[in-house]
């Protein structure tokens, strides 16, 4: 059982009743891989810190809409990504619809939650992951910030289950297409 | 060595303060604001913890409460629907004039004793009052 010593405990009831150390916490635990998934999809360091900032106080005002406590990660990931699809929107661009490939589920891909880096294969590897498409990239980020479930990562992104399945393995696969093509020395996993 | 998590988190290590300072102004502005009235808060608790977790079962009651309301909207119209007929309508009534009449007579005290009830002095042609009289007779 989890209680407020306990440094995974995220204290989302007193969060709901206005309490500003739970919410400190709360955002605090947070901040950082929201702003790295933030920024991995909309790719400018300003934006990206509005978009954070309107999360939070959309997070902060909405408390009451969300249904569990445990879910308040991905409730707080979903806030962030419908602001980054409204700003593709009115930015003009479109999100690509990666939703168009097949599910093509393979388990020998490597999972990159797996891969353990030294920090100059790891920004190797992040550039590889730039290139990615912004649906397959936001799956990705999110499987791998986050290890949020594929039911998480289909209701954070309002993507259908399947297409979330075929994202991140399209997203996995020209990852190990790409490294092999291109590997950075000894990748370890 | 690092995770591909701590790889893409150490990215964006730099930006850190700035987001300290982000969420301290947006609490010290927001939390105030969300402060909510303590019953709001115990309904939402309560919707949150006893309707949202069995939602079948509360759609299940109100389903139950709906079958029963119309059951019960039903009966009562079939109910309108038997009327009495004419006859049986006039021969209520006729028998309820009756019933006044008859209770009207034994009421009042002005109705002629011919009319209404067989005079008290006569003796009544009765086997026991011939029996009583025949007995008188036979003593004197």
């Amino acid at each position: 059982m989890s209680s407020a010593l306990d440094p995974e405990f995220l204290p989302v009831a007193q969060a709901r009743l206005g309490d500003s150390v739970a919410w400190d916490r709360l955002l605090r635990r947070y901040q950082l891989p929201l702003f790295s998934f933030v920024h991995e999809l909309v790719r400018h360091e300003p934006t990206s810190l509005d978009l954070v900032q309107t999360t939070f106080v959309r997070a902060v005002r909405h408390i009451g809409t969300l249904r569990e406590d445990a879910r308040f990660g991905s409730w707080l990931f979903g806030i962030a990504h419908q602001l980054c699809v409204q700003h593709w929107r009115r930015s003009g661009r479109e999100q690509p619809l990666g939703n168009l490939l097949d599910d093509l589920a393979d388990e020998s891909a490597p999972d990159p939650r797996d891969l353990v880096l030294r920090a100059e294969q790891g920004e190797a590897l992040l550039a590889l992951v730039d290139e990615l498409p912004p649906p397959q990239r936001a799956v990705l980020v999110l499987h791998v910030l986050e290890e949020f479930s594929l039911e998480e990562i289909a209701t954070i992104t309002e993507a259908p289950l399947g297409t979330v399945k075929s994202r991140l393995h399209y997203a996995k696969r020209v990852l190990r297409e790409r490294l092999q093509l291109n590997p950075p020395d000894a990748l370890v996993t | 060595m690092l995770s591909s998590r701590e790889i893409l988190l150490a990215r964006h290590r730099a930006v850190e303060p700035r987001l300290d300072a982000m969420r301290v102004a947006v609490l010290a502005a927001g939390t105030r604001a969300v402060r909510q009235p303590v019953l709001l808060n115990a309904l939402r608790t309560l919707w949150r913890e006893l309707v949202v977790p069995c939602r079948p079962a509360w759609v299940a009651f109100a389903a139950v409460w709906v079958v029963l309301l119309v059951v019960n909207g039903a009966g009562r119209s079939a109910g309108h629907e038997v009327r009495p007929t004419a006859s049986e309508m006039a021969m209520t009534i006729a028998s309820w004039r009756e019933q006044r009449r008859l209770l009207a007579e034994l009421t009042s005290p002005a109705a002629p004793p011919s009319m209404n009830k067989p005079a008290t002095n006569r003796m009544p042609d009765h086997s026991f009052f011939r029996f009583q009289r025949a007995t008188a007779d036979r003593a004197c």
